[in-house]
């Protein structure tokens, strides 16, 4: 069996074939792609348009905010703005954003499989995600909506606007993210490669599995929600409207029903690159990983008992909110397993601080803030306080921002190599993480310190005693959208190189991925891989690869 | 050696046949079985067990038991991978825990405290307004004081 | 020794070759991809399950809020006409199953009657429902705001018309999803791509065919028979 050595393609240079990227050019060949790679990247410039204009809304809403009453836009704009904000950042952005663009990209590869096991509904997925969001988007621009991205009842079905297009869009939305997650599921079940036992797959795999859980199992309850809003809205039938016989607090319920696990869709893949950045860039490998991988089957599953804590001042009874209160510690647990599983992993690792380790660590700082916090939260008397304040939209920023999304950056600058076969420079890429990294807590630190003392959030005016900390949350999100912006034109000059100058493993990492190509071939393998080690044997993967390139 | 056999695993190969027995006996004997079920539901709608809920739990008892037989004999759960048995059983799971939290809340909102009206400066509770049902009123308009009440108890526990 | 021997041909199906013109290019053999779609089907239905879990959810939520309103109500739906189609889709189901067995078996001809019964028995549901429906918009006995009924005694009965209307309606229109997806089936297999060797889109609307009479199951008590 000591032959049988995972396929390796030779150096991108020397690859007499083409690869995904040029192979079959031409527009119509990328839109009717089934190649779960350029759907990846299909869906990943997509997403970035829109994470582009939500940004600019958050600067806008921002900016609005350096004076008490108006700065810049009126009372009702603002509303509006802070409702497209939050909408294209949650629906559009943060669900999708990992598992659609590096999911799709790199699982297939990781299992050594050819493509996800539904390639058309991977395609179908992308779609119905445009046209979500252009649901989505046309209802607030086209109908105007201000009830925020969580559309409370009875305000969202008594207002008129563009709230019956919005629940369509969700609706839409929703069913992409399904199909991603079906997808995902039986692709990581029947797909693998020979020799890819469970406990040998990558932890990225077990976080995309354990998204994926969620997706399948929360997202079809927003997709009933949403159909009972716009029955609520056309017919009056009652069920969410108490002056008609119904409950409008069953309305939370089912909304956070979905909602709370969402924000688990949007962490877990964060984790997920988390999990294979640590132990690459410290050389060593993973610590506790039966632990990681539980972990988030864990908190796939125990983030569905939580929700009531979105509604401890809604009208729930104090009962639940005690119920829903201590499950809220309990799903810190597995998060919290995780984060000294990596610190496990650095710890005496040798360390190299490539850009990916850079964003890496940065969420472990960031997402230790917003996790800490969430049990501030979770405790019923402490949240009665804050809730509603500037302390929810920090929490929930140190985790979807800090964590999600500084996670995303670390996964995308480790296998921007991978994607595009070009080495971007780690200077730079550095200097954006800082940027990043400062502007970040620049903006909501001061924004925990505004909530607590009492600042609401959704207001576009305030006491002038709270200007100091506006102006102060104001500048950093200037910083931090400089940092951004330094980021992306790191990543995107190298695209303007002709040579594909990135080695197929530029991190020495040992997942199945790093054997092929960079950027791979159109089928990635040319023939089926077998996995003889581990992920994280890094030794063994150096081994292999010597003797490759020996033979 | 170990590697091949983990090989198989994941594809799988010869010998694997899905199902080509003829279950024609199970199907007829699972549709009789369910057409008398539906008698039975039937006639225990026509008995009072109780309370409403108990009749409820009792209609919805028979109903699973006849969704249980659809699940294993014409959806082939009985036959198939265990896999497809727990993708669908966690289903359940969850739709229970979807419904029972939901009602740790309705059951128990306001009951906490009780209503003693007659203390002077002792909130009443919540009493449960009696709502202006048939007329469909526009909103905000018509739907009057109970309608108000209504949904200030609904959106605020009253304290 | 780089060119790994991929574990042999697939059978899941009589004896399907491994390369067979249905295996898409990313699958090893037939079983797996099989295999792989009965997973992928089995996850959808368990976002329908979950779909409808809201719809009972809201109606047990109401129903035991206003248990009077839901009990008078409910007598104006016609309870034999419930039954009659209870035991329409639990044939249907049983003729279903029979398509599918049949393919297995390469019992083509079987397997057309038997999807030509259970499109028929499909057509025959909601041939009823129409009676139904049209009964209550005659009686005005609507979903919320279309309420119109002037005999109601009990406050709130039009939300059990709210619960009727919008469940039986996605049911409904489940079942007219399911009666297009079996006409294409029967048009295939006039074309002769079933086989024995390749059913699997058959096999996979069947078990999405059951689970929407595996809903009405649950609909039909709730509905119907309040007490
Ligand atoms: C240790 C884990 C966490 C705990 C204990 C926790 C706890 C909480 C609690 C109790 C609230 C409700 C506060 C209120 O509205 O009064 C909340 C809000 C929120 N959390 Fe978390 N959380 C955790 C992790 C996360 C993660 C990982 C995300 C997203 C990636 C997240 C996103 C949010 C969002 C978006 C809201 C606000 C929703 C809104 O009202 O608009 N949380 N969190
Ligand atoms: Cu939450």
């Amino acid at each position: 069996m000591a032959e049988v050595l995972m396929q390796r393609t030779p150096a991108a240079l020397h690859e007499p074939e083409g690869n995904f990227l040029t192979e079959n050019p031409g527009l119509k060949n990328w839109l009717f792609t089934v190649d779960h790679k350029r759907i990846g990247l299909m869906y990943f410039w997509t997403i970035m348009t829109m994470f582009f204009v939500g940004g600019v809304l958050a600067l806008v809403l921002r900016t609005e905010l350096l004076t008490p009453k108006t700065t810049i836009v009126s009372a009702e704009v603002y509303n509006q703005l802070f409702t497209l904000h939050g909408v294209i950042m949650t629906f559009l952005v943060l669900v999708p954003v990992i598992p659609a663009t590096l999911g799709n990209f790199v699982l297939p590869m990781m299992l050594g499989a050819k493509d996800v096991a539904f390639p058309r509904l991977n395609l179908l997925s992308y779609y119905l995600y445009v046209f979500g969001a252009l649901l989505a988007v046309g209802a607030i621009i086209g109908g105007g909506l201000d009830t925020g991205w969580t559309f409370y009842t009875p305000y969202s079905s008594t207002i008129s606007g563009g709230v019956s297009i919005m629940t369509m869009g969700a609706f839409v939305l929703g069913f992409s993210s399904i199909l991603t997650g079906v997808n995902f599921i039986a692709t990581i079940h029947k797909l693998r490669a020979p020799g890819l036992s469970w406990y040998n797959m990558p932890l990225f795999i077990w976080g995309m599995y354990a998204t994926a859980v969620i997706q399948v199992l929360a997202t079809p309850v927003i997709g009933i929600t949403m159909v009972l809003l716009l029955m609520e809205r056309l017919f009056q039938v009652g069920i969410f409207d108490a002056s008609l016989g119904g409950d409008p607090v069953l309305f939370q319920h089912f909304f956070w029903f979905y909602s709370h696990p969402v924000v688990y869709i949007m962490i877990l893949p964060g984790m997920a690159c988390i999990s294979e950045v640590i132990p690459t860039f410290s050389h060593k490998p993973i610590f506790g990983y039966k632990a990681i991988a539980w972990s988030s089957v864990g908190i796939a599953v125990v983030s569905f008992f939580v929700w009531g804590h979105h509604m401890f001042v809604s009208g729930q009874s104090e009962f639940a909110g005690a119920i829903f209160s201590f499950l809220t510690f309990v799903v810190a647990i597995p998060s919290g397993v995780k984060v000294f599983n990596w610190l496990a992993t650095m710890y005496r690792g040798s360390i190299s601080l490539g850009a990916p380790m850079l964003y890496a660590i940065s969420f472990l700082l960031l997402f230790g803030i917003g996790g800490l916090t969430g049990l501030f939260l979770g405790t019923v008397a402490v949240d009665v306080h804050l809730h509603d304040t500037y302390f929810i939209v920090a929490h929930f920023h140190y985790v979807m921002m800090g964590g999600t999304l500084i996670a995303f950056f670390a996964g995308l600058h480790y296998w921007w190599p991978k994607m595009y076969g070009r080495m971007y420079n780690e200077l730079w890429a550095a200097i954006g993480c800082l940027f990043v990294f400062l502007g970040f807590n620049g903006t909501f630190i001061p924004q925990f310190l505004l909530g607590s003392r009492g600042m609401p959030r959704r207001y576009y005016n305030y006491l002038d005693q709270f200007q100091f900390l506006h102006v102060a949350s104001t500048i950093g999100s200037y910083l931090l959208g400089v940092g951004l912006v330094i980021m992306a034109v790191t990543l995107i000059v190298p695209l303007f190189r002709k040579r594909y100058d990135a080695p197929n493993n530029p991190w020495g990492a040992a997942s199945l991925e790093w054997t092929v190509s960079s950027p791979p071939p159109t089928h990635n393998f040319h023939h089926v891989p077998v996995v003889t080690h581990g992920p994280y044997d890094f030794k063994a993967a150096r081994r292999l690869e010597q003797m490759e390139s020996h033979s | 050696m170990s590697v091949e056999n983990e090989a198989m695993e994941s594809i799988p190969h010869h010998g694997e046949e899905v199902h080509t027995h003829n279950h024609t006996k199970w199907y007829v004997a699972n549709i009789l079985a369910l057409f008398v079920l539906t008698g039975i539901t039937v006639l225990a709608a026509g008995i009072n067990f109780g309370s409403n809920t108990v009749n409820l739990m009792i209609a919805m008892a028979i109903a699973t038991v006849k969704a249980g037989l659809v699940a294993l004999i014409f959806m082939h759960l009985l036959w198939e991978k265990g896999m497809n048995a727990v993708i669908f059983l966690s289903s359940l799971f969850f739709v229970a825990l979807f419904m029972s939290f939901t009602f740790f809340d309705v059951e128990t909102r306001a009951k906490i405290e009780p209503a003693t009206p007659s203390e002077p400066g002792v909130s009443a509770g919540y009493q449960p307004a009696p709502l202006p049902l048939y007329v469909v009123a526009p909103k905000g308009g018509a739907a009057s004081e109970h309608g108000e009440a209504a949904k200030a108890a609904g959106g605020q526990a009253a304290h | 020794m780089s060119d790994i021997a991929i574990p042999a041909g697939g059978q899941a199906h009589a004896h399907a070759s491994p390369h067979s013109r249905h295996l898409q290019h990313h699958f090893h053999n037939s079983a797996q991809q099989f295999e792989a779609s009965k997973i992928g089907m089995w996850l959808f239905l368990v976002t329908e399950i979950l779909l409808f879990s809201g719809l009972f959810l809201a109606y047990f939520m109401l129903q035991t809020r206003h248990p009077q309103a839901f009990i008078e109500a409910h007598h104006h739906l016609d309870r034999s006409l419930g039954v009659l189609n209870t035991l329409v889709l639990l044939v249907s189901s049983f003729t279903m199953v029979m398509a599918v067995q049949s393919a297995a078996l390469n019992r083509i001809k079987a397997t057309l009657i038997y999807l030509y019964a259970t499109f028929g028995l499909g057509g025959v549901f909601l041939f009823v429902k129409y009676i139904e429906y049209s009964h209550k918009f005659h009686d005005g006995l609507l979903l919320g705001n279309l309420f119109s009924y002037k005999g109601a005694n009990v406050p709130g009965e039009y939300l059990f018309f709210s619960m009727y209307f919008v469940m039986t309606g996605i049911h409904g229109i489940h079942i007219i999803v399911g009666m297009g997806v079996i006409a294409y089936l029967i048009w295939r297999t006039h074309q002769r791509v079933f086989s024995s060797a390749y059913y699997t889109p058959i096999d996979l609307t069947g078990l999405y065919w059951h689970l929407v009479d595996l809903i009405w199951i649950f609909l039909f008590p709730l509905l119907y028979l309040v007490s």
